[in-house]
């Protein structure tokens, strides 16, 4: 529901041109797992909860299948660049979130 | 503005989703050493059945659903089934583990499975779709 949210009002002020929303949604997805699996090496007492939070409520946060069906739309509608870019930021953008995530959770708990 | 509705159209199917790839997870353990089988699993089957829905509903699809069935399952149960954060988690765990060919082989393969199930999705839909339509056509219906 919190993805929805964000997806529709991102898609209210920026348009549905390029998939900011699904953007948006992985990319600090990412960085709260990496916080969270800093918290859970650093406290072992949260694991339950924490596994549950990162795995359930992270997990369905962020998306794969939207991420796939924009990016192939994006292509067969002749907007390789786009297409391409979405790649290239989604996975760039999450990829060193995570660490990001991480690297703070350390320096937090 | 958003119908109420829709939320609990999508809170539900994103429920359902998160558990069934709760599931995958539990029945795939990773090994040692390998790539994640479930995340793989869950991610390329959602891709997949995406794309078979976005057609199958699409405007010259042979399935009718309501808004609300279409967010309940796009926005619901594909997108809580399929997940980017645990993915990128897994990917900085097999190189914080020192496997550097494991970790860059994990994100190129599941980038590539996914476009690729999505686009197998879109195209058996698109079949599905013509199938039923020319067998309209010949029916005289």
């Amino acid at each position: 529901m919190l993805r929805f949210a964000v997806a529709n009002t991102l898609a209210r002020f920026w348009g549905v041109q390029f998939p900011l929303a699904t953007l948006l949604v992985n990319s600090s997805g990412a960085l709260a797992i990496g916080f969270i699996a800093a918290l859970l090496l650093a406290k072992p007492d949260f694991s339950d909860w924490g596994l549950a939070f990162s795995v359930g409520f992270l997990g369905s946060y962020t998306t794969v299948s939207s991420f796939s069906l924009q990016t192939i739309i994006l292509w067969q509608s002749h907007h390789y660049r786009k297409a391409l870019l979405n790649i290239g930021l989604s996975f760039g953008l999450c990829l060193s979130l995570v660490f990001a995530g991480f690297s703070l959770g350390n320096l937090t708990w | 503005m958003v119908r109420p509705g829709l939320y609990v159209a999508v809170g539900l199917g994103s429920a359902i989703g998160a558990l069934l790839r709760f599931a995958c997870s539990l029945w795939l353990a990773t090994p040692d050493g390998s790539l994640p089988p479930a995340t793989l699993l869950v991610n390329i089957t959602g891709s997949f059945w995406i794309g078979c829905y976005v057609s199958l509903t699409g405007p010259d699809g042979c399935w009718r659903v309501s808004d609300w069935q279409k967010q309940f399952m796009l926005s619901g149960v594909c997108a809580g089934f399929t997940t980017f954060s645990v993915f990128s988690l897994e990917f900085m765990q097999l190189l914080q583990a020192g496997q550097i060919l494991l970790a860059s082989g994990y994100v190129v393969l599941s980038l590539i499975l996914w476009l690729l199930a999505c686009l197998a999705g879109l195209t058996l839909g698109s079949r599905i779709n013509r199938g039923r339509s020319s067998d309209k056509g010949a029916n005289g219906v």
